[in-house]
């Protein structure tokens, strides 16, 4: 028996995209962590440009592309790791889409790059906060590392939307 | 930037420093209870702030506990080191007295009980 999978030209162009977060997933993965859960989720820069040219259901796919492939690439699928990523990034696309719309209702105020960015990594390790302490740390003392996780979470969260923005120029040209 | 991008960057930064100042809270709840245990066993519960002494009973021998004040500690204790007696009064929620020779340990408990840690 065989199956044929047709591959539109956007698949194709969404897998090259994600081959691209891949890459900067595992690089990252490579370099030491001063603190587990700080990280400045360098493939997050592809997110955030798909995002702004391609719009969010690009960017949901590379993301979530990246979190299942980088999670088999480096070992840690369906571990607690694993488990970890894929929420945070779940809830950093729940909170672009939020931004999207914010965006889209309110253009006055509408984000850019760096905004899109920070919403993300806020999102994100709020959400894999939220999740550690459900599933593995059911202890109030995990929250003691709020200042330090969201500190680091807006700090890279803005770099990572300042080098988006500054390669988004960059392609314009 | 844009106009936007300041506004969520400072809304966000507001929302961490808020959670955080909310996170380092002090979270024990006030001290209610004292429980002695001997050899593994709960041997008695007593209220943290009705003032007395009690002795338990070891496989070296008696361990004196005093409650004063609110505060508790092992004031005479069979063991060797007495490492039990240094340790002084404990009055925090969570707060233990161990005397791992004579066996004897005091915990204060009292509001909602937290976990040290889990592991798997």
């Amino acid at each position: 028996m065989q199956t044929s999978v047709s591959v539109s030209v956007e698949d194709g162009r969404i897998a090259a995209l994600a081959v691209l977060a891949i890459s900067l997933h595992i690089l990252e993965g490579a370099f030491p962590s001063p603190l587990p859960g700080v990280k400045p989720g360098i493939s997050n820069i592809i997110t955030i440009m798909v995002l702004c040219q391609a719009g969010w259901g690009w960017a949901a796919w590379v993301s979530l592309l990246r979190v299942l492939v980088g999670s088999v690439v480096l070992g840690t699928f369906l571990s607690p790791t694993f488990v970890l990523s894929l929420t945070g990034a779940v809830t950093a696309l729940t909170g672009l889409g939020i931004a999207v719309i914010w965006s889209r209702q309110v253009p006055v105020l509408k984000l850019g790059a760096v905004g899109y960015s920070i919403v993300a990594s806020v999102f994100h390790i709020g959400g894999q906060i939220l999740t550690a302490y459900v599933l593995f740390i059911p202890h109030a003392g995990l929250f003691k590392l709020l200042p330090i996780l969201g500190g680091a979470a807006l700090l890279f969260g803005a770099l990572n939307g300042v080098i988006s923005y500054k390669a988004l120029e960059l392609l314009k040209n | 930037m844009t106009a936007g991008d300041w506004l969520v960057a400072l809304l966000l930064s507001a929302l961490i420093v808020v959670a955080s100042v909310l996170a380092w809270r002090s979270q024990t709840g006030p001290a209610e209870k004292v429980i002695i245990t001997a050899g593994g066993k709960t041997v008695s519960v007593l209220d943290i702030h009705r003032d007395q002494v009690v002795d338990v009973d070891g496989p070296l021998g008696t361990s004196r506990v005093e409650i004063r004040g609110g505060k508790v500690r092992i004031s005479a204790s069979p063991c060797s080191n007495h490492l039990c007696i240094l340790r002084g009064w404990v009055q925090t929620t969570g707060d233990s007295v161990v005397c791992l020779p004579n066996r004897v340990a005091v915990t204060v408990v009292g509001g909602d009980p937290y976990y040290d840690a889990v592991t798997f």
